[in-house]
């Protein structure tokens, strides 16, 4: 598929209550065959966005564009975009064949060519067998492929997924992202795949648009988003994360209360304007070795072992913290006992307040 | 269950179904006249009811008006089922029990209402007097069936069927009725029943030439207790049975979902 389209939100909103936003002015624009993640807790808009994407909800406000195009006055049955609903949404009454032919039948591609491409989606979603089963007749996983088959075969401009793994056992979640990214790879369609998942987000896109209250917190790589959260509730809903609270010092340094002050070289920001610190638990060594007065003191209250690794809850200068040691670095530590903890001051991110 | 209650049970079942005991068999009797328990069998009765006019008409005037009743009930109750339950509009809590009304008013006082009032349009003693006023009278029953199944139905599914291209008019043809359409199905047939087996309004404003199966069992008990009214009863149980049957197969036919041997 090369005709991937771009898809550009501007100044989106919605409101089902006057006064209070669902979606609150969001602005995005995502690339040709991109994969944007929506990622944000249960509430935060997400489906909201979706549905004025695709056409089921008009915005209050904003508008929305595919590939330059204005579509809000277009109807949904004219903005060829596949979508995926959290519960599939599959027609119970007809088989999986006719199912995926459905786009098909609509857009009048005779009979032959159109017995051709659903065969081909069905196999790309490993379903060539199923065609004429009824769906409830398969696992949920199959109907989630059918339903990504259906979404797939008429070529749309974009594809938006809303949580489409998300009623299934983790064995199989994990082996549909791969699945997903290959679909992904292969066709270069655009995508649009929300969730409340981070690690799924994590591994699958191109770009993570984090959502919380209507609006859009941040969007970036995931490495960007996980190493450079802008706000604190970026910094907290994705990965595992330590936040302490600072004010910046002189000469961009941050001083931390019971920890001491840090050069992080943060000239940009005023002196005195108040701060958190990201530390990350992965970026905290703990160790036994005799103790220097400029060490910090860790007491440990609980060690959780996930074989791989530990996780370590402690409490240090009367904040909880939480250290991810690797298996083969864990010192031999029990609970109540006090510990050396070091870190790479260069791994600390100051996220404003 | 307590042993009582048990016994409480069995007691409002004979109750409840003693009538079709008695009825049935008696309809089978060899006895000039109604008598129980019947003195012998035979299927005397039913062959007098299908050679007198008198029963046939009836029979016939009955499935007529049932079958209009059921369309325009149909035509009525379906719009309003999807008015009720998908769109926000003024009076709406107001136009759901106008609707329904006809559950709670008393069927005579309608039956006195529309004989004054069909009276003056020239409606009383015609089929289309009946139909109109069994319309009214099954409306309700017809968007009772429809509304509970559109509130279980999953909207979801109409709007995939639109995102993938469908206009309004094609989903509806192609995904919202098939998947209702045992709903539909039902709702046509209690609209049906509901007409042929009522009894108050028939006797108020079918006349000799539209006359209901359930009125001229009426006017034969006052008359002459004609034994046939056995075999008159018989049937409009079994036509009742049938309904109650069809309704009951139409929830077999929907899919279940069956194990997969992948
Ligand atoms: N049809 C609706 N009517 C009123 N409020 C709604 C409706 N749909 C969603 N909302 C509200 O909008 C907000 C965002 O919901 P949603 O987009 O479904 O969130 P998400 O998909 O991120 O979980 C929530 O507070 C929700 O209660
Ligand atoms: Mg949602």
């Amino acid at each position: 598929m090369k005709n991937a389209r771009a898809l550009s939100l501007r100044g989106l909103s919605k409101s089902y209550l006057a006064g209070q936003n669902a979606v609150d002015s969001i602005d995005l624009e995502i690339q040709p065959g991109e994969f944007v993640s929506f990622l944000g807790p249960s509430g935060s808009g997400k489906t909201t966005t979706l549905m004025m994407i695709a056409g089921f909800s008009k915005p209050s406000s904003g508008e929305i564009a595919i590939g330059g195009r204005k579509i809000d006055s277009v109807e949904p049955y004219d903005r060829n975009i596949g979508m995926v609903f959290q519960n599939y949404a599959l027609f119970p009454h007809m088989s999986v064949a006719d199912n995926v032919g459905f786009p098909l039948r609509m857009r009048q591609v005779p009979k032959a060519q159109a017995a051709k491409r659903i065969a081909d989606a069905l196999a790309m979603v490993g379903l060539a067998d199923f065609s004429g089963r009824k769906p409830a007749e398969l696992s949920g996983g199959q109907q989630q492929r059918v339903a990504l088959a259906r979404a797939l075969v008429f070529e749309p401009d974009v594809v938006l997924l809303d949580e489409p793994l998300g009623a299934l056992d983790k064995a199989l979640r994990e082996q549909m992202q791969i699945e997903l990214k290959r679909i992904h790879r292969e066709l270069g369609v655009t995508m649009v795949y929300v969730t409340h998942d981070q690690g799924e987000a994590m591994a699958m896109s191109d770009r993570i648009a984090v959502f919380n209250r209507g609006r859009i917190e941040q969007i970036g790589s995931p490495a960007e988003v996980y190493a450079r959260p802008q706000t604190r509730f970026v910094a907290s809903f994705i990965g595992d994360s330590n936040l302490i609270e600072g004010v910046i010092g002189r000469g961009g340094s941050v001083d931390l209360p019971g920890f001491g002050s840090i050069a992080v070289g943060r000239g940009d920001l005023t002196p005195g304007t108040p701060v958190d610190v990201l530390l990350r638990p992965e970026t905290i060594r703990l160790s036994k070795e005799e103790r220097s007065p400029e060490d910090i003191c860790f007491t440990v209250d609980e060690i959780v072992n996930y074989g791989d690794s530990f996780l370590v809850i402690g409490k240090s200068a009367g904040q909880e913290l939480r250290a991810r040691v690797p298996g083969l670095d864990m010192p031999a530590l029990a609970r109540g006992e006090r510990c050396v903890m070091r870190w790479s001051k260069e791994r600390v991110h100051i996220v404003p307040r | 269950m307590s042993r009582s209650t048990i016994i409480l049970a069995v007691l409002v079942a004979i109750l409840l179904t003693g009538p079709m005991f008695i009825v049935v068999p008696m309809s089978f009797s060899t006895a000039p006249s109604l008598e129980f328990p019947p003195p012998g069998f035979w299927l005397g009765y039913y062959r007098r009811f299908f050679s007198d006019p008198n029963w046939t008409g009836p029979l016939f005037n009955s499935f007529a008006i049932g079958f209009g009743t059921m369309v325009l009930a149909m035509l009525f109750g379906a719009p309003a089922s999807f008015a009720l339950m998908r769109h926000r509009f003024r009076f709406r809590s107001a136009f759901r029990m106008l609707v329904l009304s006809p559950l709670i008013v008393p069927h005579i006082v309608m039956a006195l209402g529309y004989y004054s009032y069909f009276g003056s349009l020239g409606l009383v003693q015609s089929m289309t007097g009946v139909i109109l006023a069994h319309t009214c009278l099954t409306i309700p029953v017809v968007v009772l069936t429809l509304t509970s199944a559109l509130a279980n139905f999953d909207r979801r599914v109409e709007n995939a069927a639109a995102g993938l291209g469908a206009r309004p008019l094609t989903t509806f043809r192609l995904v919202t009725f098939p998947i209702l359409r045992p709903a539909f199905l039902v709702a046509a047939l209690f609209a049906f029943i509901h007409s042929f087996d009522e009894t108050v309004i028939a006797i108020f404003i079918s006349g000799r030439d539209s006359a209901t199966l359930p009125r001229q069992m009426f006017n034969s008990f006052q008359m002459e207790a004609d034994p046939a009214i056995s075999a008159a009863s018989s049937l409009l149980l079994a036509a009742v049975l049938v309904v109650i049957g069809a309704r009951w197969a139409a929830r077999l036919v929907k899919p279940q979902p069956a194990r997969a041997k992948a």
